[in-house]
């Protein structure tokens, strides 16, 4: 089992002006699963590659189990990275393709044919040795990719974007084989993806980029309710902001004051309060209430959606699907905001960019 | 409506090919078996084959030709694939080298041939600079490269047009796919040269075959080079036939034809079984 | 300290291999173009001087002089490459157009019989219809001498077109058509476009096949119809290195004036420099 840290970590491409990852420190544990998440261009696929072994770091160090691995040549890391886009070698049958790695560490014959054996049960496509890339459907070959990393007993998986080339249904098979693989190898896996839904369905932890900068790093709850910074709440879905000055344990408001749990923010602190739509109270209980007019109410199925203004900016809030007397559209109405719900975003912490370590 | 448009589009091009190749190249066939009546040959036979397949010259010419472009095509797939290589990195100059890289594309292999024989022949530059640093002293003692029994100075000459040719295409098999692919490797634990030996000749050698084979066919069949750097005996089959076309003695002229009959056929072969093998050895799958 | 050391060794050595094979294609390029133009300024060069004892401009007067055969030559050369790439593209679009972007009855025999010049030698070909040119009065004349030019470069220039022609979405025409513009707008604006990249390439490959043969010129002209790479053999079989190395600065001037042209195509994803892995 063998733990991942990276140390300041930075990457600028030749004639590129710009690092693609900044002064990235990160800390993964033996045998988590963490999700290096980010929009397109971030600096994902740039951080595993470096973890691997297969960019050169600008600066900064790749460290196993507290051992600085910078100048060990891909080959001899043991960490083996599985493609966004699979990469089979196209003139080879799967076999071949599986068997790769044991055959390059000049493994004998026939314990490959073992292995390889094992590990397409494993992967579940027995019977497919012998057929070629170009006869599998994307599925398939994701896992055939998969089989062919697993199969030289790495360290470390690096995952490239697993799920995002397949289909609906093969995505949640293949969340579910990813899962299982993890549990029962214990291996220390890092994946890549886009999809925050995605991240948390999967991930131990998840470290958010943006613009190769680590914006948080911590377990996928977290991130819905205590985002570092609006860009990360906004990242995660629906987020209703309203701003004030805190003082104390309560945040002055335009239109009234709130009581908060939170602490570590300096008083007098200009915040933005942030609540998730879910956690807004339909209810009038005295504190933390605010009173507004119902703009619309849209049925959702499994929910009811109000939509008011408060303070000039639009709020969802997800009620019961059952019409509630009151609460009806035209009409004041009072929602109430949790103490506990309450997460504070001070606003000076937009502009920077190391995030505090959760 | 749509089968007889596509028929005129193609209807030109078709009819410059059949007509005048495949055309000429009956008309070929018939006078090298002596039969084409409205010229007044009539008397078919086989003695043009019978004769030159006898003939010691024809013989040497045939081993010289294949020997040349055999040498050449190989040597072409095996530098092609290191200059590439090597231009794939990023170095400093990398833009002016690789316009140089594309230059031998365009450039008519005549005025190579001039220039290699103003290089390497015993009286070129490389043997005056030979002579004056006093390694030699008389330019008989300079190497033969061209005008040589091997064929030297024609060899040069093709791999300079035909390297950057196959080169290009090579560079463009790495540059499609294969910096992932080698990546992996690596991550897979493949070393350096295992890297190139299991994954990137796979890749490029079947994009390169087809190059190549135009190469060999090429090579095999033109006449410019050799006639310049060549030497007159053995020449090769394409000197030796056209020689025997322009001979005074119109009796050559079957035995010329026989030649460049099978030259074009040799050729044909060649790309069947190439065709063949490719087909056997690809199967099904693409 | 000594892990990274044995670490980057081998890259240095890999960059000395890699930095030997760039300067083997400088040099290998470039020297042998050198040569001649340094004979084409001489006009005495004995062996073993390496620097010319007379310098002249003789060969280059002997060029521009009306009165040579070299000025016809270039001229002859011009307008029979010129014509055969005209006649190329004509024939070569709707051509590499059916090939590209349709499927029928056939084709791979079609593809065969279009392909088969561009690797079967046309040596034979050209030695068998000679008789044939010599009764219609093709013989000698340019218009022989273009027809069968056409025969090697034909290939090229629909193996070219056809492979631009297969990435061409002819939805593109339709959507242009469809935002309102008309038929003519539709091919200036959008086919042409699209599908001009490709004719340059092979343009640039008929032409310059034209330019540079000599065999099938010989064999259908019978040296009446004089083009540069005929003067250039028989100047360096005489033995004028000066006048062959002039000439063949002038002989190599239009395919550098081509490059330059369209060495931005070249390199190109549509410049259907891909439509040779089909063969
Ligand atoms: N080999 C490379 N050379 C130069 N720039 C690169 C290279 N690979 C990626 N980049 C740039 O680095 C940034 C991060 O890329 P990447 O790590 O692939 O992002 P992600 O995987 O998050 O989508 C992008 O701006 C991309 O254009
Ligand atoms: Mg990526």
């Amino acid at each position: 089992m063998t733990s991942v840290t990276l140390r300041n970590l930075q990457k600028t491409y030749d004639n590129a002006t710009e690092p693609a990852v900044k002064d990235l420190n990160l800390e993964i544990k033996a045998g988590e699963l963490v999700a290096l998440l980010g929009p397109s261009g971030c600096g994902k696929t740039t951080t595993l590659k470096m973890v691997a072994g297969l960019h050169d770091v600008t600066e900064g160090e790749v460290l196993f189990n507290g051992v600085a691995v910078n100048n060990i040549k891909p080959e001899k890391r043991e960490v083996v990275m599985v493609y966004q886009n699979y990469l089979l070698f196209p003139y080879m049958n799967v076999e071949d393709n599986i068997g790769f790695g044991l055959r390059m560490r000049k493994v004998p014959k026939a314990e490959i044919a073992d292995r390889v054996g094992k590990m397409l049960k494993l992967v579940q496509l027995e019977g497919f040795e012998k057929r070629k890339p170009s006869q599998l459907s994307g599925g398939q070959k994701q896992r055939i990719a998969l089989a062919r990393a697993l199969i030289i007993r790495p360290k470390i998986l690096l995952l490239d974007e697993p799920l995002s080339n397949l289909d609906a249904h093969l995505r949640d098979e293949m969340r579910e084989m990813i899962l299982n693989i993890h549990r029962e190898f214990g291996l220390t896996t890092i994946f890549v993806t886009h999809d925050q839904e995605e991240a948390v369905l999967l991930a131990d932890r998840i470290a958010l980029m943006f613009d190769g900068v680590l914006q948080q790093y911590s377990p996928p709850k977290e991130f819905y309710e205590k985002p570092r910074t609006k860009r990360i709440a906004s990242f995660f879905g629906n987020h209703n902001r309203l701003y004030g000055v805190l003082q104390g344990t309560v945040v002055h408001t335009a239109i009234g004051d709130f009581a908060t749990e939170q602490v570590g923010i300096p008083d007098g602190s200009k915040v933005c309060l942030v609540i998730r739509p879910q956690s807004v109270l339909l209810e009038h209980s005295g504190a933390n209430c605010i009173k507004a007019v119902i703009n619309r109410i849209i049925y959702m199925g499994t929910y009811i959606r109000y939509r008011i203004t408060v303070d000039g900016n639009e709020w969802d809030i997800m009620g019961d699907p059952h019409p509630l007397a009151g609460y009806e559209e035209g009409k004041e109405a009072c929602f109430t905001l949790p103490k506990d719900k309450i997460w504070l975003i001070p606003e000076t912490l937009e502009t920077q960019e190391t995030p505090e370590r959760i | 409506m749509k089968k007889f448009s596509i028929l005129i589009m193609l209807a030109p091009a078709l009819a410059v090919i059949i007509l005048l190749f495949l055309g000429g190249l009956l008309l070929g066939l018939l006078q090298s078996v002596n039969y084409m009546p409205i010229i007044g040959l009539n008397d078919f036979s086989l003695n043009a084959y019978a004769s030159i397949f006898s003939d010691s010259q024809f013989l040497g010419s045939l081993a010289l030709t294949l020997g040349i472009s055999i040498v050449t095509t190989l040597l072409t797939i095996v530098f092609s694939i290191v200059t590439a290589l090597a231009l794939r990195q990023t170095f400093l100059g990398k833009r002016l080298v690789n316009f140089l890289y594309q230059f031998p594309i365009t450039i008519p292999h005549l005025v190579i041939a001039i220039g290699i024989m103003l290089l390497y022949s015993q009286s070129g530059f490389f043997s005056r600079i030979a002579t004056n640093l006093g390694f030699i002293s008389t330019q008989s003692e300079f190497p033969i490269l061209v005008y040589d029994d091997l064929g030297i100075g024609i060899v040069l000459v093709y791999l300079w047009k035909q390297i950057p040719f196959v080169g290009l295409i090579v560079l463009s098999i790495l540059q499609s796919s294969g910096n992932d692919f080698e990546e992996l490797a690596h991550s897979l634990g493949a070393n350096k040269w295992q890297t190139f030996r299991h994954v990137l000749l796979p890749l490029i050698i079947p994009g390169i075959l087809p190059a190549s084979i135009i190469c060999f066919a090429f090579v095999f069949g033109s006449y410019e080079v050799p006639f310049l750097l060549g030497k007159p005996y053995p020449a090769v089959l394409s000197v030796l036939a056209y020689r025997l076309y322009e001979d005074t003695d119109l009796s050559a002229r079957p035995e010329a034809m026989a030649i460049a009959v099978f030259i074009a056929v040799f050729v044909s072969i060649l790309v069947l079984v190439y065709k063949k093998v490719i087909k056997n050895v690809s199967g099904r799958a693409d | 300290m000594s892990e990274i050391q044995k670490q980057q060794a081998p890259r240095k050595q890999v960059n000395i291999i890699r930095n030997i094979v760039l300067l083997g294609i400088v040099l290998g390029v470039l020297l042998p173009m050198l040569p001649q133009l340094i004979w084409s300024i001489t006009h005495r060069w004995y062996f073993p001087d390496l620097i010319p004892s007379e310098w002249s401009a003789r060969s280059w007067e002997y060029i521009v002089n009306p009165n040579t055969r070299v000025i016809r030559a270039f001229l002859n050369s011009l307008v029979i490459a010129s014509a055969v790439t005209v006649i190329g593209i004509v024939i070569g679009v709707p051509a590499g157009k059916a090939l590209g972007m349709y499927k029928f009855k056939l084709k791979w025999l079609v593809e065969l019989i279009i392909l088969a010049p561009a690797i079967v030698p046309s040596l034979a070909a050209t030695m068998g219809i000679q008789v044939i040119f010599i009764r219609i009065g093709l013989a000698d004349t340019m218009l022989g001498v273009i027809l069968v030019h056409l025969i090697p470069t034909l290939p090229y220039m629909i193996v070219t077109l056809s492979g631009v022609f297969a990435n061409y979405d002819p939805e593109f025409e339709e959507q242009a058509r469809s935002l309102g513009a008309n038929r003519a707008k539709t091919f200036f604006l959008i086919t042409l476009p699209a599908v001009f990249p490709g004719i340059v390439t092979g343009s640039m490959f008929a032409f310059l096949i034209s330019w540079g043969q000599y065999i099938l010129t010989i064999l259908v002209g019978g040296g009446r119809i004089i083009t540069l790479p005929i003067l250039l053999f028989s100047f360096t079989g005489s033995g004028d290195n000066s006048i062959a190395s002039a000439l063949s600065i002038v002989f190599v001037l239009p395919a550098i004036i081509i490059l330059i042209v369209t060495s931005k195509f070249l390199s190109g994803k549509s410049s259907g420099m891909g439509g040779f892995g089909s063969i």
